[in-house]
């Protein structure tokens, strides 16, 4: 049987094209290399959900090399490593997200005309504007469902909008939240209320089969059993399958992308099932969204090992993630034992965007996000055991065990609530962060594996500096206690990952052109947050979102259609 | 191919903290956590083994000393301030060492701490037999461990189990009447799992 369309990853790249093109009556294939679980048993449980391999495969089947540059040694170091896998299962790595959903601001599309280039960075521009994209964000938000609550701010941070309001309430709130407005007011900053892809409301005609959240504080990393978040697994595929258009295969491991003999289309994809039988799929056009470093991978690897849609040789370069930093601070649970009750209210949703850029630094500046710590006791206790200790040894950190572990936790865990920061910065697309095919690893199945160069521009640290400064100081002028930061790694964050196929209007210097239809291949395109030249201040999920559905009505053009209006 | 000789511009020393060096340590230590996971298919249900039965896997001889180091790890205080010995945690290690989710790497990183500590009881004390010592001297052994990178690694691999047992559901076997939940004021999240033994269910 031949598709029309078929579409390689199923997050929200993937998972939003699937629906979009199969409700405009296309006959769609949807393949996802992982496993598909009831939604209904995405119950809260830390070891089923967070300590086994549930979502992301085993490192002796699938290792991704990760690389760092040894400055002594002269050579790259290479390490074994699954931590880049953080959504193996139907719905990707949208499954996982904590679902903040800011939009770019409308400079971020203009990165290097606005602010320039600068040394060893590859600053470029997006081919399309703001306003290309936003009745996209809009769409997302209404599809998706996104609560929110629009405040008065000035031009320069707020967004420009289609839609006066979002599509429902925002969900409740900490008492930190009003605290965080309150010292926001003092400081001559403003507080915007986090628009957060979770469902405030069950609304059966407007996200059908999901309900509202159930406040527990379990988002990130965690699949949602209520699908109140807005993952590719609640908010798209089950829409695309009421279709009766689009078919589903997990378990799916695309290997390979075939072109006829001119090189200029994919007539094949090919993939090892679950029962590690070569399998051949025939369509039109095909979609790849299997995340930054698997999209590139796949592509670098197509065609009996030539690859597809290089030309350029820009497949895998310019690989980006966020300048991410966080820090945190305490408060006093017997001065502030109201703090005991808000318990039930795990959402703060407060983020601060007056640093968004800065003057001195050019790409600089970026957005704090206040937030609760997470509730998972198992790993909340590994990371004061491990990383909150202080005394490093060997260039290792000596863990806190015993006596001294246990006043720790009893501290940690019944003397204080802590309000927590998170940075989201540029990171600098520079020549030394960027994917290839590892020269001899090779997975279960015999694939060249990805080799993940991972290298931070100096502007991308010293900036995650600067904004951990900005959000430490904060904190203390809440009156925190025991203010202090986590390690700034200066690596990717593994749950932020973008580039490595970016879109332009040439085809030297891109890979796709603005419709992230490949320059050199006419029915391929990727919908991942491959495409994204830069990243912005911001996570990517609602950008991809965006973006994914606009492409989706660039595909249906491309096939002689006319999209229609679908809310 | 790689060229190993490219290199990108040298940031300055104050650039990234030092506890950048030691993310690669845990890394090779999660590495090594997931390597021997099953697939799906393989797995099976983790059954702590009762206290007081005798252990399945664990030498009968080891099963003491081992149990005395996890008590030291994270020392019991009874109900309301529980330890390893508190909830059975050599029950669930016994039950981790049958696991075939758990990696034979991880099993063997203990293993070989276990056998340096005894070793070093052993030259230092006359006897194998960390739980003959006072708590003071298994301390001053398992106090040795931290001065390399192995003892640092066996100790986080041994300690994360012994959390997980503090702190996971019931349902996999630990935390006895939520007894280390209680301890910390945790309210778990809901819907919880009911099953002992439950797990994801792949659907075709």
């Amino acid at each position: 049987m031949s598709y029309d369309v078929c579409v390689i990853g199923s997050g929200a790249g993937g998972g939003s094209v699937a629906w979009r093109l199969s409700s405009q009556g296309y006959k769609v294939l949807l393949l996802e290399r992982g496993p598909r679980y009831k939604r209904t048993d995405f119950l809260k449980d830390e070891v089923i959900q967070q300590r086994r391999p549930n979502f992301r495969p085993l490192i002796k089947n699938e290792p991704i090399i990760k690389q760092s540059y040894d400055f002594q040694a002269k050579q790259w170091k290479d390490e074994r490593t699954t931590v880049f896998y953080n959504g193996t299962l139907l719905g990707g790595s949208s499954e996982l997200m904590s679902g903040f959903f800011m939009r770019l601001k409308p400079h971020e599309f203009k990165a290097r005309s606005a602010f320039g280039q600068i040394p060893n960075a590859n600053v470029a521009d997006w081919p399309i504007s703001y306003d290309d994209l936003e009745p996209y964000y809009d769409l997302v938000e209404k599809l998706v469902g996104v609560s929110g609550r629009i405040v008065d701010l000035p031009a320069h941070i707020a967004d420009k909008r289609s839609s006066p309001d979002f599509p429902m309430p925002a969900t409740r709130e900490h008492w930190f939240s009003e605290q965080i407005d309150k010292a926001c007011k003092g400081q001559g900053l403003h507080s915007i209320p986090l628009p957060r892809a979770v469902l405030s409301v069950t609304d059966n005609d407007r996200w059908p089969g999901r309900k509202v959240c159930d406040y527990n504080g379990y988002c990130g990393s965690y699949a949602c059993h209520p699908g109140a978040k807005g993952a590719a697994g609640a908010a798209f595929i089950p829409r695309a399958e009421a279709t009766g258009n689009c078919e589903i295969r997990t378990r799916a491991m695309v290997t390979e992308l075939v072109t006829d003999a001119s090189g200029g289309r994919i007539v094949e994809a090919r993939y090892i099932d679950r029962d590690g039988k070569i399998q051949s799929v025939k369509a039109g056009t095909f979609v790849v969204a299997c995340q930054a470093i698997e999209t590139a991978r796949l592509l670098l690897k197509s065609n009996g090992g030539k690859g597809v849609a290089n030309s350029s040789g820009q497949v895998g370069r310019n690989f980006i993630s966020s300048a991410f930093g966080a820090g945190w601070g305490e408060f006093d649970l017997k001065q502030n034992p109201h703090l005991w009750k808000e318990k039930d209210n795990p959402f703060i949703n407060r983020i601060v965007q007056d640093y968004y850029t800065r003057p001195d630094v050019r790409h600089g500046g970026g957005t704090l996000n206040f937030l609760l710590m997470h509730p998972n006791p198992i790993n909340a206790s590994t990371y004061q055991a491990f990383w909150d200790s202080t005394e490093i040894r060997n260039g290792e950190r000596v863990p806190v065990w015993g006596q001294a572990l246990k006043d720790k936790l009893a501290h940690y865990f019944t003397e204080v609530e802590h309000l927590k920061f998170e940075v989201f910065g540029n990171w600098l697309p520079n020549d030394w962060c960027r994917i290839e095919l590892a020269p001899k690893q090779k997975d279960k199945w015999g694939q060249p594996v990805a080799q993940v160069k991972q290298y931070s521009h100096a502007v991308t640290v010293k900036n995650a500096k600067w904004m951990i400064e900005r959000g430490m100081n904060f904190l203390k002028s809440m009156g925190a206690k025991k203010v202090r930061q986590a390690p700034v790694w200066g690596t990717p964050s593994t749950n932020l990952l973008a580039g490595t196929c970016r879109f332009g209007d040439d085809p030297k210097t891109s890979v796709l052109n603005r419709d992230c239809r490949a320059h050199d291949v006419d029915n391929l395109y990727v919908t991942d947050g491959s495409f994204m030249p830069t990243g912005g201040r911001v996570p990517f999920t609602f950008t991809i979102y965006a973006n994914a559905l606009r492409v989706s009505d660039a595909i249906v053009k491309n096939l002689g259609g006319t999209p229609t209006k679908p809310v | 191919m790689t060229d190993r000789s490219e290199a990108p511009p040298r940031p300055s020393r104050r650039t990234l903290v030092k506890g950048a060096v030691a993310g690669a340590g845990i890394a090779t230590v999660a590495g090594l956590w997931f390597e021997g996971f099953g697939d799906p298919a393989r797995r099976r249900r983790i059954e702590p083994t009762p206290e007081g039965t005798p252990l399945r896997t664990i030498p009968a001889e080891d099963g003491p000393r081992l149990a005395a180091v996890l008590d030291r790890l994270m020392p019991s205080g009874g109900p309301k301030s529980p330890g390893a010995r508190d909830v059975n945690a050599i029950g669930y290690f016994d039950a981790l060492f049958v696991n075939d989710e758990i990696s034979d790497n991880v099993q063997a990183l203990i293993l070989w701490g276990l056998d340096k500590l005894k070793r070093q009881a052993q030259s230092a004390h006359g006897t194998p037999d960390l739980q003959r010592l006072d708590a003071a001297k298994l301390d001053a052994l398992i106090k040795g461990m931290e001065n390399d990178r192995d003892g640092i690694r066996w100790m986080r691999a041994t300690l994360e189990f012994v959390i997980e047992c503090l702190f996971g559901d019931p349902v996999h076997g630990g935390n006895p009447n939520e007894i280390g939940w209680k301890w910390i004021r945790h309210r778990p999240g809901t819907p919880r799992p009911l099953t002992p033994g439950w797990k994801l269910e792949e659907q075709p």
